[in-house]
Parts: C-alpha cells; sequence; structure tokens
C-alpha cells in the first residue's frame, strides 16, 4: 500500500498538544508520550521502549535544529504505519538546542521501522513547512487545536 | 572569490536525514564561502538543517552544491566526500 506523505493526514486534534509547561526535553517527551497514551495513539506498554529510542537518539545529538523547533523522531515496530504529535510550548523548552535557543515547537514523529522513505519524507516535509519562520511564530500563538489544523493546512498546500 | 560548482550523487544509506544534516552543518560552518545546495528546482542554505532537511535527499539522491568564497576549493571537496562517502 502506498502511504500518504501528507501530514494532515496523520493530524487530528489528538496529535496536538497545546500550552505545554515542562522545562526540559526528558520530561517535554515524556509528557508528549503520555498525552499520545490518553489519545490511545500509543499504548502505555510501548511507552517505555518508545520512550527510550527518543532518548538515546537525542543523546547521539539534539534533534532541536534551531529556529526554535525541534523534531524529536525514532523508528519503532510498536507504531502501526506513523505517529506525529505537534507541541507547543509558548514559554520554550530547554533542548539542548544547537543555537542555544530555546525550543517552542516541537514536531514529535514516531514510524513503523519497515517505513524507512516516509520516515525520510515525513522529516522532510515537517522541514519544509517549519522552515517558514512567519509559520512557526503563528503555530507559537494558536490558541486552538482548530487554529493549529488550520495553519498546518495553509501551510501544507504552500509548500507542496 | 571563487565559484565552484559541483554535482554529488548522495551516498548516505539512510539519505540526508537529522544526524547527517546537523553533520553535515557543522562541517559547512567551518568554511567562511556561501555553500547552497540543490535539488531539483529547489536551491536551500547549505548551512541551515533545517533547510536540508527539507529538501528530502535520499540514497542516490542528485544534488548541486554551489560554493562560494576564498575557501571554495577546500570547501567543496571536504563536503563532497562526506556527502558521498558517509553511510550512517
Amino acid at each position: 500500500m502506498i502511504m500518504s506523505t501528507n501530514i494532515i493526514d496523520y493530524l487530528d486534534k489528538d496529535s496536538i498538544c497545546l500550552e505545554v509547561k515542562r522545562k526540559n526535553k526528558r520530561n517535554v517527551i515524556s509528557h508528549i508520550l503520555d498525552y499520545l497514551i490518553s489519545k490511545k495513539k500509543i499504548t502505555q506498554a510501548n511507552k517505555k521502549e518508545i520512550n527510550k529510542l527518543l532518548i538515546q537518539r537525542e543523546e547521539m545529538g539534539s534533534t532541536a535544529i534551531g529556529g526554535c523547533i525541534a523534531l524529536p523522531h525514532a523508528r519503532v515496530n510498536s507504531v502501526k504505519d506513523i505517529v506525529i504529535c505537534l507541541a507547543i510550548a509558548p514559554e520554550g523548552v530547554d533542548f539542548d538546542s544547537l543555537d542555544q535557543e530555546k525550543v517552542n515547537i516541537i514536531a514529535l514523529l514516531l514510524s513503523n521501522q519497515k517505513e524507512a522513505g516516509l520516515h525520510l519524507k515525513m522529516l522532510a516535509f515537517l522541514a519544509r513547512m517549519l522552515r517558514d519562520k512567519y509559520f512557526v511564530q503563528q503555530l507559537k500563538i494558536a490558541k486552538t487545536k482548530e487554529d493549529v489544523l488550520a495553519l498546518v493546512n495553509k501551510q501544507q498546500q504552500a509548500v507542496r | 572569490m571563487e565559484r565552484i560548482e559541483k554535482e554529488i550523487v548522495v551516498s548516505n544509506i539512510h539519505g540526508l536525514h537529522a544526524r547527517p544534516a546537523a553533520l553535515f552543518v557543522q562541517l559547512a560552518n567551518q568554511f567562511d564561502s556561501s555553500i547552497m545546495l540543490k535539488k531539483d528546482s529547489e536551491m536551500v542554505d547549505g548551512k541551515s538543517i533545517i533547510a536540508i532537511l527539507s529538501l528530502g535527499i535520499n540514497n542516490g539522491s542528485v544534488v548541486r552544491m554551489i560554493v562560494e568564497g576564498n575557501d571554495a576549493p577546500q570547501a567543496i571537496e571536504r563536503l563532497k566526500r562526506f556527502l558521498e562517502e558517509s553511510n550512517d
């Protein structure tokens, strides 16, 4: 089956996490995973494994790539296809960013092991959307999940 | 100021995903020259991780590197080697 590379196909209200208040990387990642569990996107039984893989990846080099953005990601067997969570932390998170700045937008990507090609395409597409500073600014001040979805939808069409 | 362009076939087995993109940028920043990467019709700043990631460079992708500056020959040689040899 050919999987979609439309971000919006993997994003709904349950994959958007607003007003994240955690201060550091480990707490934020754990918080996002708990959020995904509460929305039944992943299971509690798999949290430990997913958390471990995400942290291992961060230890190899921070995924906070500058411009207030982090793209924590892992390929895991327990995830079906693709799971994305777009988390917004208006006050910023210390994510060991390469430009030393705090991170406000965390786009967490989990893909199934067999989806290596799709994983890279998704990372690329997230980067295409998030390299637009105006879009990032709008996301930072978005008040509702509906606002975020509308912004992503518009941006997806603009960069496609 | 020297300007050099080269076409490169990327040999990184997983493509230029986040970690190799960060390493590429780290390497690119050791040079004063401006470094641009072009894939298909899109050209981006080779010193920005998010810009490089956005190109979605796979193993086997053909990219054009455009380097301009006083250390352009050294920069293009080093970065070309990185893209052609890196296999993580």
